[in-house]
């Protein structure tokens, strides 16, 4: 019995899909397990799995399209069977595939109406392209009004014709430059020619070159959301330095166990911590604040192409090692391309760590529609005054941008005071 | 360096052949004691005897089908038609045997043997002895086609078409018989597919061949007057055919007019149209015009006749349509 595949949904917010790929043919068989088609949505890529064998009758949704979730995309049956019945279906069903149709018809007709005939020869044709002439606007004189060659020779007389002083004309000459080049309203003197000359010599010595490329949806996603987070949010940034000794030689005690990184542990303390600072872990939206009583903690992950986000569930009740391997799992997946949709959402707060580059302190941008992000940075030996006596301490700074409509200075301030306490003295929240 | 008629040039060309290789013999019509129907053979039956200088029977069909198998089996026939209307009914061996016989025994065989043409119109003769078939002829893959416009390259030509091991189809325009021009006798035979620019200009391109290469001149001479300067191009053969020489032409003058003695309709001036449209597009500045007979049988009223050839001031007159 054949059978309509649909657009899956991969998460509670997915909307819809772009399928970017087709890895079977109409007519092809399909085997269980086999890759269907990938789909590209607002947060990551991901293919399709066929979950019976078949053959893929029918491709009702092409590469490029965008199809909203849980509609028809191809029929999968037996060879031969017959799918009339089903394409009906799946034409009522897919009013999107109408309205796609549309676009596309409306800018071949507007296309149609600016393309009105203009008679010209073929070599008058390349003469004008090769020298960037707009033929459009030049008066044809050759039978039937065509343009020729010679309508276009005399346009480029006329670009030549250029006012310039003696000298500059033959300063020109010596150096073997084109004064038709410089764009000038009044007449072209030495100096014009000395420059485009200079000019000329630098651009011959760099090459500049510009490329364009074209924004990944990552990417794109990327800039929406920083750009929306930073245009919404009136945000403060503080920052504290914390005294690491501790934290240090835990590190280095627990990794005689299993491997254990500090965002491990700054993930495992801050989602405890957090808990007594639910103003830090809230979302505004409209004129209420939303508050939890747990703490789903997002991690940045940088990956060659942009940066996600996978958050670790509930990491206020999970172990230490819980985290550490979920976090490790979840950046690997990243990085793969594997991640769930469910696995980038309902974050509450996030944690980013550049500190292995050596920064020192930054501000970093909240994800949205999460209150506060917490930017950890490289952990330096630094001589610190204690009772009298300087003495050299592993110190690290804590970079934190809170959302002020939610979040007070004395809110965030306090928060920070208590995570560096936190993080001096961690066995309480740890064990936790 | 010796002043000869076209006719001239042609026996001259024959008899040079003849003399060195025994081989080479001509056949046809009362091409022997009479000298030929246009007087092209005259003399040689005198000095080559009637083995070499050869009557037929009145069956064109024979003589080219005789050329063929004396081709075949290792002489150098040169087979006269006394005008090309009648290669119609000489056409399966021309077509069917001579031009595929080499290609079907895969090479294995020579066929040099030369089919001369008389053809086109002027001489009164009427619809059926007046025609120019060439298009029909340069259709044909396994048959070169040749059609000199005066004596020196009907000299050239003749002695290259004889030396080649192929079919060759030399059209000789019956006006042009009595042109008259210097021949150098002691030249190189000329190569096939090297067009001759007869004239040099750099405002239009007519491309011409037989009697309209004369036609064009006189009209370059006209239009010079005005300003205007022609580019004579001949092809001297329709297949292979000088491609190169024409673009590069075109490539200066940005302009074609094709002039051709044929029906327009099928016209070998036609494929001359589709070539520079197809490669040489990039260089038009004006649309391929062809200026050729008009589509009807050649009529025999004088003052019709004359009518249907196109000539100078025809030409004048396409001219200046393309300014």
């Amino acid at each position: 019995m054949a059978r309509i595949i649909v657009m899956p949904k991969l998460g509670l917010t997915m909307k819809n899909g772009k399928i970017i790929k087709w890895h079977k043919k109409e007519n092809e068989e399909v085997k269980n397990g086999d890759k269907l088609f990938s789909i590209e949505t607002d947060k990551l890529t991901n293919d399709v799995i066929a979950d019976e064998d078949g053959v893929l009758l029918k491709i009702i949704e092409d590469e490029g399209k965008t199809v909203d979730c849980l509609k028809p995309v191809a029929i999968i049956g037996k060879a031969g069977e017959d799918i009339s019945n089903l394409l009906g279906n799946a034409k009522t069903e897919s009013p999107q595939e109408e309205k796609s149709n549309e676009k596309i018809e409306k800018p071949v007709e507007a296309t149609a109406k600016t393309d009105e005939k203009i008679k010209i020869s073929p070599v008058a044709k390349k003469m004008a392209l090769e020298n960037k002439i707009d033929y459009t606007k030049i008066k044809g004189t050759g039978p039937n009004g065509r343009i020729v060659l010679e309508d276009i020779e005399r346009e480029l007389e006329n670009r030549k014709k250029i006012r310039m002083t003696p000298t500059a004309k033959v300063v020109a000459e010596e150096l073997g430059l084109d004064a038709g080049s410089i764009d000038k309203k009044e007449r072209i003197d030495k100096e014009d020619v000395l420059r485009l000359s200079a000019n000329k010599a630098y651009d011959n010595l760099v090459h500049p070159v510009e490329k364009r490329i074209p924004m990944s949806t990552m990417r794109k996603v990327i800039s929406e959301r920083m750009t929306q987070s930073a245009f919404t949010a009136p945000t403060v940034n503080y920052t504290i330095s914390v005294d690491m000794t501790k934290l240090n030689d835990i590190k280095e005690e627990i990794s005689n166990d299993y491997k254990i990184t500090y965002t491990d542990l700054i993930v495992k303390i801050t989602s405890v911590l957090l808990l007594d600072f639910p103003l830090l872990n809230s979302t505004l939206i409209e004129d209420e604040i939303i508050t939890r009583n747990y703490v789903n903690m997002g991690v940045a992950v940088a990956l060659e192409e942009g940066l996600l986000v996978p958050v670790v569930k509930n990491s206020h009740i999970k172990s230490l090692k819980q985290i550490s391997l979920e976090i490790k799992d979840l950046t690997y997946r990243a990085k793969t391309n594997q991640l769930t949709t469910d696995e980038l959402e309902n974050g509450t707060f996030t944690i980013t760590n550049i500190g292995k580059f050596g920064i020192e302190s930054f501000t970093p941008i909240i994800n949205q529609p999460q209150s506060a992000i917490l930017g950890i940075n490289a952990i330096i030996d630094k001589p610190i005054v204690k009772n009298g006596q300087i003495i050299v301490l592993p110190i690290m700074n804590l970079s934190l941008t809170a959302d002020h409509r939610t979040v007070d200075g004395a809110v965030a301030a306090m928060f920070l005071q208590e995570l560096k306490k936190a993080l001096e003295n961690p066995f309480a929240k740890l064990v936790r | 360096m010796k002043n000869l008629s076209m006719m001239e040039a042609i026996r001259e060309a024959m008899t040079k052949k003849m003399r060195e290789d025994p081989t080479v013999f001509i056949m046809g019509e009362d091409v022997g004691a009479f000298g030929g129907c246009f007087g092209v053979t005259a003399g040689m039956f005198d000095e080559f005897g009637a083995e070499r200088v050869r009557d037929t029977p009145i069956s064109e069909g024979v003589i080219i089908g005789c050329a063929v198998g004396a081709a075949a089996t290792g002489t150098r026939p040169i087979a006269e038609l006394m005008f090309i209307d009648f290669v119609t009914v000489g056409a399966d061996q021309l077509v069917n045997q001579a031009a595929k016989m080499r290609y079907m025994v895969g090479g294995k065989i020579k066929l040099p043997m030369v089919v001369r043409l008389p053809l086109g119109a002027g001489t009164r003769a009427a619809a059926q002895h007046s025609q120019s078939l060439e298009a029909w002829l340069a259709h044909i893959p396994g048959l070169k086609v040749v059609y000199p416009s005066c004596p020196n390259d009907a000299y050239g030509l003749m002695l290259k078409a004889i030396e080649d091991d192929n079919p060759v189809v030399f059209l000789e325009h019956k006006i042009l018989y009595g042109v008259r021009g210097e021949v150098d006798e002691n030249a190189k035979p000329i190569e096939f597919g090297k067009a001759d620019i007869k004239r040099e200009g750099k405002d239009l391109t007519v491309a011409a061949t037989g009697r309209m290469v004369h036609e064009a001149l006189k009209t370059a001479e006209e239009l010079s007057k005005d300003g205007i300067e022609i580019e004579v191009f001949d092809p001297r053969t329709l297949f292979p055919f000088d491609k190169e020489t024409l673009f590069k032409s075109i490539e200066k003058t940005n302009k074609l007019l094709i002039v051709s003695e044929e029906n327009k309709r099928g016209s070998f001036a036609g494929e001359i149209s589709a070539m520079v449209a197809e490669e040489c597009f990039d260089n038009l500045d004006a649309p391929i015009k062809r200026l050729c007979a008009v589509n009807s049988p050649v009529p025999f009223s004088p003052v019709l006749e004359d009518y249907y050839v196109p000539n100078a001031e025809d030409i004048v007159k396409a001219v200046t349509t393309m300014f």
